[in-house]
């Protein structure tokens, strides 16, 4: 006890912080050079916090997400810096052995596609009792009752009948619920979805995120979605870290980093999102240009070329993070323009 | 208003039904999935018809249907006042001549052994379009420059353009020959999002520009919504409900059009902390044994045994405005 | 619009810069594949100048030096009617290059339209096309070919005729295979909503992006058909005595084994590194012709 109080004391981790990632850094070696697909990037969720990481393609919000989970491929991958605290301990120091036992057990994960982390040649049952028999120690007949209990606890009808099913028999969305099923089997602190509803249809994945939060919510669980969908953000999430190109760009309250966007890239992302709510006419306020090429990173600001905001400065000097308010912070030399322009 | 616009398409009662069958010598059918039942629709020149869905609502075998990449079953299909459906041999290249397709995806849409100049230059050379060599070349050039790619990027294959630049040089592809109608299955989704508002934007542009009418195929309601004048909403190969984009989006009459919209998270904390949700329960049934009756009675909050043995018919229930429901 | 960015220009090589295609610099850098290259073109040179370096007639018999061991005048020997085996196996290397080459391009022109015919139109002419290939692949590929030449008599023709219908299977259904994904990818339906004719649509289209496992399967298939002359010589069915082939010669061997062995090694291991050689080619091609690995070797 005196230990643990002692190591949290030196890692100064606030109490009802479940994760708090440092300065973490993750490469690739690749042939075209070394790639920074997630370049000093902080951040840390609370206790029953929905924190969203958003982003498109590139910008780095999965491989950061990965580095937690310690599930770079390794290589070409390659984390080269930093601190993932959780529990009381750093994740990055942890041996094998016993970051199996975090993944699974204190972290749950899930992905875009629940097929390929389902196995196809196991009924649903089997692989929902096999995670508590692993992290629970349950026995086998303790385990395929809790593993029913689960699958009524996360909306699968005729939950008895489905145990016996394989995967490739139910839909996109029951597969997804059986993920979620098996990521909360072990009462979890943090699960971490990454683009989980990306593949499913508009109704399902309503009703998909639905279930994420009522489970995590009733536990107290700790939320971190990874989605490019602003929408969804918006709709579900407390706090919102914005990437690109590796980076973290703004990050803080979802009213905040949408109603008061401080980085010319979030006001671009929502300015490229076509309205549901109003007819629009004309055209949408497009970010020109392409995303960059990770090999071959502009210096300065990685967003200069794209930026209309841009000044001399952005082409040499990379903008560091800095409060642009309570809890809302933002790497722009022109923040301030940016939020006084909206 | 008096004077009657020619549609430029138009399609009646299309039905494109799959046989599933077993077995190559001795056949048995298993059943046919109705991926379109009964669809009619019709787009007016320079008009964009927005036709959204969820999957296996049918909504890409309408387009490939109308292009006859697949046969329909029944139906008929009038282009410019002609009937279209039926066609083969030179009549349909002719037809096709005058319809331009753009795929979903970026990547798979252009052959990879061809230069961007080839696969533009294809439907020229099919239809006989700018026999002479250099006029050809410098046609192509051109539809470079208009979609916003350099026209010295014409020697270059596909692998050598990004998503969004592989999406333009599809579009050139079907604007090449001058249609008058373009089929845009999912033209931005595979797309991210500031890319998808780049090629939103420019699809605007040519239509204004080259006066088309746009088939605007899309799972995603906020683009149909900013690109269309018309919309029909399809859900297990039948219509739901069409209207104009205001009739559809401001004042949505079918439940399955309600849901859909409540469904879609808008990009706006303070908005979606006010708003109601009706989420749907259940998954889209197979449409190998689509429900009896209504399609949509097995999720439809409104359902009862009537909608059970009542196919509702899509009926007007004001000037351009269609619902396919017995209970509003 | 951004332009590419140089970097990304300067990992993929123009034709027009380096004068060599891309295939052909990631072939290079293939060890085992050089190797095979260099066996390759050695024996083409010394197929195509056969009667400048080839010491000796390989017909004519010389009755004084039967089965002699290796020497100063022969260095490889003679056989059993005294014909100087270095010359035999230097004429040779021209019937097997050629029945091996012959055989693989007979495959390629029997296989390759009937797999993109069964692919292209599907249903019945499928099924026929694929029945007909199952059915010739039931009958064992030796036996096939022996039955073909009992009755069309051993030439270098007939015998490429043979090996090549044999090997043609297999290519028609990698073709097929391949073909068929090509069907459902979304360039091919753009092509096909375009209105391109049917012709080009297999041959423009399918045909192009669907060829590379072929080619990859065309070279192991050259040695794959230069054992098979060797097979079919060995039995007596391949080219006709007295014209000189690797198979030939083994075959002759294997009679004078216990008097002459050494006569087995010339032909045996000439065939071995033929067919080594085609085999390392194919699959540095194979490697570099993988388009997950392009661009990476």
């Amino acid at each position: 006890m005196t230990q643990t109080t002692h190591q949290q004391e030196k890692l100064d981790v606030a109490s009802d912080t479940v994760l708090d990632v440092r300065n973490l850094s993750t490469q690739f070696r690749t042939q075209a050079g070394v790639i920074k697909a997630v370049d000093n990037v902080s951040f840390n969720v609370k206790e029953g916090e929905v924190l969203a990481i958003v982003g498109e393609s590139g910008c780095g919000k999965s491989v950061s997400a990965l580095s937690v989970m310690r599930l770079v491929p390794t290589p070409p991958g390659e984390i080269t810096d930093g601190q993932v605290l959780f529990g009381g301990q750093d994740l990055l120091q942890l041996r094998n052995e016993e970051m199996r036992e975090v993944r699974g057990g204190q972290i749950g994960m899930i992905f875009q596609e629940p097929m390929t982390s389902l196995n196809p040649v196991m009924t649903i049952g089997a692989q929902i009792a096999e995670s508590l028999m692993i992290h629970k120690g349950m026995s086998k007949e303790a385990a395929l009752d809790r593993a029913e209990e689960l699958l009524i606890s996360v909306g699968v009808s005729d939950a008895r009948l489905k145990m016996d099913d394989y995967p490739h028999q139910m839909s996109g969305g029951q597969r997804q619920r059986v993920m979620i099923a098996i990521a909360m089997s072990c009462e979890p602190k943090l699960l971490i979805a990454d683009e989980a509803t990306t593949a499913l249809d508009v109704t399902v994945q309503a009703q998909i995120l639905e279930l994420l939060i009522n489970v995590t919510q009733e536990s107290r669980t700790a939320l971190i979605i990874i989605t490019h969908n602003l929408g969804i953000v918006a709709r579900y999430a407390n706090r919102v870290n914005v990437m690109y190109a590796g980076k973290l760009r703004e990050s803080g309250s979802a009213i905040d980093v949408y109603k008061k966007s401080a980085h010319p890239y979030t006001v671009g992302l929502l300015g490229s999102v076509p309205n549901l709510m109003a007819s629009t006419e004309g055209k949408l306020d497009s970010i020109e240009g392409e995303i960059p090429d990770l090999s071959n990173l502009p210096s300065g600001c990685a967003f200069e070329p794209r930026c209309t905001f841009a000044q001399d400065r952005c082409r040499t000097e990379d903008p560091s993070l800095q409060a642009v308010g309570a809890e809302h912070i933002a790497a722009c030399w022109e923040a301030e323009k940016v939020q006084g322009s909206k | 208003m008096t004077t009657e616009v020619k549609p430029v398409l138009e399609i009646r009662d299309l039905k494109v039904h799959f046989q599933v069958n077993r077995g190559i010598v001795f056949v048995r059918n298993k059943g046919s999935v109705k991926a379109v039942d009964g669809v009619s629709l019709k787009i007016d020149p320079r008009e964009t018809l927005g036709l959204v869905g969820e999957s296996g609502s049918g909504k890409t075998t309408v387009g490939k249907a109308v292009i006859r990449l697949v046969n329909p079953t029944d139906g008929e299909i009038d282009f410019q006042g002609e009937r279209v459906s039926g066609l083969s041999g030179g009549a349909l290249r002719e037809f096709r001549k005058r319809v331009g397709v753009v795929f979903q995806d970026p990547f798979g849409s252009l052959d990879p052994r061809m230069s961007a100049e080839r696969i533009i230059a294809e439907p020229l050379v099919t239809h006989g379009l700018y026999p002479d060599k250099d006029e050809r070349r410098k046609r192509v050039r051109d539809l470079l420059e208009i979609v916003g790619l350099n026209a010295n990027m014409s020697d270059r294959y596909p692998h050598e353009f990004s998503g969004g630049q592989r999406q333009r040089l599809g579009i050139a592809r079907a604007i090449a020959s001058d249609p008058a109608l373009i089929i845009l299955d999912e033209p931005v989704s595979a797309l991210d999002v500031s890319i998808q508002a780049q090629v939103v934007n420019l699809l605007d542009e040519l239509q204004k520009e080259f006066n088309m009418a746009y088939l605007f195929i899309a799972h995603d309601l906020s683009v149909v919504r900013h690109v269309s004048d018309r919309v029909a909403v399809m859900y297990l190969g039948k219509l739901m409900e069409v209207g104009t984009k205001e009739d559809i989006y401001e004042n949505p009459l079918h439940p399955y059009t309600k849901a859909l919209l409540s469904a879609v998270p808008v990009p706006d904390p303070e908005i979606e902390s006010g708003r109601d949700r009706t989420i749907l329960y259940g998954d889209i049934p197979s449409p190998t044994n689509p429900p009896s009756g209504c399609v949509f009675r097995t999720r439809c909050p409104l359902a009862d045994e009537e909608c059970a043995t009542t196919v509702p018919p899509l009926r007007e229930v004001s000037p351009g405005k269609n619902v396919a429901c017995i209970k509003v | 619009m951004t332009e590419l960015s140089t970097a990304e220009e300067a990992m993929t090589p123009r034709a027009s810069r380096f004068n060599m295609p891309e295939w052909l610099i990631g072939l290079l850098r293939h060890k085992l594949s050089v190797f095979g290259l260099v066996i390759i073109f050695l024996s083409v040179f010394v197929a195509l100048s056969a009667s400048v370096i080839s010491p000796y007639d390989p017909l004519q018999q010389d009755y004084d030096n039967l089965l002699n061991p290796p020497s100063f005048g022969h260095p490889l020997g003679t056989d059993y009617v005294g014909r100087d085996v270095t010359s035999r196996l230097i004429y040779g290397t021209q019937i097997s290059l050629t029945v091996g080459l012959l055989s693989v391009i007979i495959a390629a022109l029997i296989g390759v339209p009937l797999g993109v015919l069964a692919a292209f139109y599907g249903g019945w002419i499928d099924a026929a096309i694929m029945r007909f290939i199952d059915a010739k692949m039931a009958i064992p590929g030796l036996m096939l070919s022996m039955l073909l030449l009992l009755t069309l008599g051993g030439s270098i023709m007939t015998v490429s005729f043979a090996l090549g219908f044999g090997l043609s299977s297999a290519q028609s259904r990698l073709i097929r295979s391949q073909a068929l994904s090509v069907k459902e990818r979304e360039y091919f339906q753009a092509a096909r909503a375009m209105g391109v004719s049917n012709f080009k649509l297999m041959f423009i289209h399918m045909l192009p992006n669907s060829i590379q496992p072929v080619i990859v399967q065309a070279s192991l298939g050259v040695g794959f058909a230069i054992l098979g002359e060797a097979g079919l010589s060995f039995l007596g069915l391949g080219v006709t005595p007295p014209t000189p082939t690797w198979g030939n010669m083994l075959s002759l061997a294997f009679d004078n084994l216990r008097s002459a062995p050494h006569l087995m090694y010339p032909p045996g291991i000439a065939i071995v590194l033929v067919v080594i050689s085609f085999s390392f080619v194919g699959d540095g091609l194979r490697d570099v012709l993988d388009p997950r690995l392009r661009g990476k070797i």
